[in-house]
């Protein structure tokens, strides 16, 4: 195992060729998260508007996992989730944006951590998701029809969160999710679409969501799910290609919805996770040394949870909320225990 | 360049602004091309170029356009999905398996094609014929054999092997003499295992159990886990 970029990412190599993993810099992730909203008028921040509401979302609940989170300000980031509403009961990306199911979803978990769910018309919000359903069982992103298992998710989630799973056709979201399992054990945006682990993430999230995991082979499916593991430890989302952080949230809450974490080696990935930070500005990058962002900041933290990483907060493989809001919320476990 | 908006929004209004004033949409479609080369993993592009498509009843041009796209990127997820969406829509089946073939040839690692040539090749429903079966078997071992470490071709021809009647069975001489070529390849040590665990002699569920434990502590140590749980199952399996 060689660190190629063991000076800046912090990893400790010894003469016998064994590794330390690089210290978590929790304090600085924590900086790097806050910091995101000091950054505006910057082009980035300006061009990534129409996502602000998820990138709540994903700060939000990396510092939740991190244990880190002051909740001083969580009037203010209710207050602009609401502003994000429309009458139908979406929410768009940011205040003016049109809604889609994506930032709707987004919406929900972060007014679900917050302790705001209160705040909105469950029913408005469920009939808008209920609005996106096909004929064949599948969802549209929002009203303009790009159809993906990405979207079969968001909406059983949003769902399940706001206990309002009867306003969709359930089995027929399952027997279209159903239609998109391949040859090789794993999952596309729709059928015959090539297996990729988020795709996987969504349509066995799904699954789980319904109690319909029985419908697919546990075994096969976890071995395509383990074999993405490369021998630098991270995890790619399809065969042949790169290790990329937020694989270690995609593929690795997959193996925890069907029960086979441990088929990963465990050591090796954190080991990689820990070397994709930034020890010196903070936040967590797709691969060692490259620039962090919010996103893999956000997967890397989840991951390291999954894997009981020590002191972080754990998390729902199947809601992507920390466990302590899903107690709260009284939503049972559809996972069998890590 | 300025990377493009990913905004739901913006895109929607685009859209009607097309339809509304009577835009060449033709025009439009050579201005997204530029656009998808350039930002190639922006969902709204691709979708944008759907709905003008769509709306031409034309996909004459998309197969040359997504294989621009495949030539700067290869395993574009969102190009290969469109192609997919274009051949199955507009019924472009024709030179399809020629395709893969082509881009497999340049590179047989590439995951992408060999889904899109599964994707072609069962686009008929029931199973694939015997020699048709056969054929593509042959096609996967004859990359395999130049690169028996590349996992694609080996999840493909178990794919199509189980489309036959007589499932991976058919695939028990040919991945034997691989093993036995290549005894670092675990990818061929995992499948001979899994096909001599579904025979019923002791003799070849000993000899599963040892390939497994022999992935676990030498060929594939990383999923060493994984390869003690099918021993383990075997070893259930052969008390029962």
């Amino acid at each position: 195992l060689r660190c190629l970029t063991a000076e800046r990412c912090g990893c400790r190599l010894y003469a016998d060729g064994t590794m330390d993993g690089a210290p978590f810099v929790r304090e600085k992730h924590r900086e790097f998260i806050l910091k995101q909203d000091a950054e505006k008028g910057t082009f980035e921040y300006e061009m990534s508007e129409f996502l602000r509401i998820s990138g709540m979302y994903w700060g939000i609940s990396a510092l939740e996992i991190m244990q880190n989170r002051d909740n001083d300000r969580d009037k203010e980031l209710i207050d602009f989730v609401l502003s994000c509403q429309h009458e139908d009961g979406s929410f768009g990306g940011s205040v003016d944006h049109d809604g889609h199911l994506l930032y709707t979803l987004s919406a929900v978990q972060v007014l679900a951590i917050l302790d705001a769910l209160d705040r909105i018309d469950a029913d408005r919000v469920a009939h808008y998701v209920a609005s996106l359903q096909q004929p064949d069982g599948s969802f549209a992103g929002d009203k303009w029809g790009e159809i993906d298992t990405r979207f079969s998710y968001c909406a059983l989630l949003c769902l399940t969160i706001l206990d309002r799973k009867n306003f969709i056709d359930v089995p027929a979201c399952v027997e279209f999710v159903i239609k998109c399992h391949n040859f090789d054990g794993g999952f596309g945006c729709v059928p015959g679409a090539e297996s990729h682990g988020g795709q996987i993430f969504c349509c066995v999230g799904a699954l789980a969501l319904t109690s319909q995991l029985s419908r697919i082979d546990p075994d096969r499916l976890g071995w395509w799910l383990a074999e993405r593991q490369t021998s630098g430890g991270g995890l790619n989302g399809r065969p042949e290609k790169l290790p990329d952080v937020c694989y270690s949230w995609w593929v690795l809450s997959s193996l925890a919805m069907i029960g086979r974490v441990h088929w990963i080696d465990r050591d090796a990935l954190v080991r990689y996770i820990l070397a994709c930070q930034d020890q010196d500005d903070g936040g967590i990058a797709d691969r060692p040394g490259d620039m962090a962002d919010i996103f893999h900041t956000f997967f890397g933290c989840a991951g390291l949870s999954l894997l009981g990483y020590e002191g972080m907060a754990r998390i729902d493989p199947v809601l992507a909320l920390p466990v302590e809001v899903v107690q709260r919320l009284g939503i049972p476990r559809m996972y069998p225990e890590i | 360049a300025l990377p493009i908006s990913a905004n739901y929004t913006a895109w929607h209004y685009l859209r009607r602004c097309i339809k509304d004033t009577g835009v060449d949409v033709r025009q439009e479609l050579q201005y997204v091309e530029k656009l998808a080369l350039k930002n190639p993993k922006n969902y709204q592009v691709w979708f944008h170029r759907r709905r003008l498509v769509e709306l031409l009843g034309d996909a004459t041009q998309e197969k040359e356009f997504t294989a621009a796209c495949i030539e700067a990127d290869s395993k574009n997820y969102h190009a290969w999905s469109h192609r997919q969406w274009a051949v199955r829509t507009f019924g472009l089946w024709d030179g399809e398996l020629a395709y893969t073939q082509d881009l497999l040839r340049q590179d047989p690692r590439n995951n992408s094609a060999w889904n899109h040539r599964f994707f072609v090749l069962t686009a008929s429903e029931g199973k694939l014929s015997e020699s048709d079966i056969e054929s593509e078997v042959e096609f996967a071992f004859s990359h395999i054999r130049r690169a028996p470490n590349n996992e694609s071709p080996w999840n493909y021809v178990q794919g199509v092997a189980l489309r036959g009647e007589r499932g991976l069975e058919t695939l028990r001489s040919a991945v034997e003499a691989l093993a036995e070529k290549f005894p670092a390849c675990r990818f061929a040590q995992a499948l001979l295992g899994e096909i001599l665990s579904k025979e019923d002699s002791d003799e070849s569920m000993a000899r599963a159990q040892e390939l497994f434990l022999n992935l676990a502590t030498k060929t594939d140590t990383i999923r060493e886990k994984y390869w003690r749980f099918c021993a383990h199952k075997l070893g259930e399996r052969g008390k029962e």
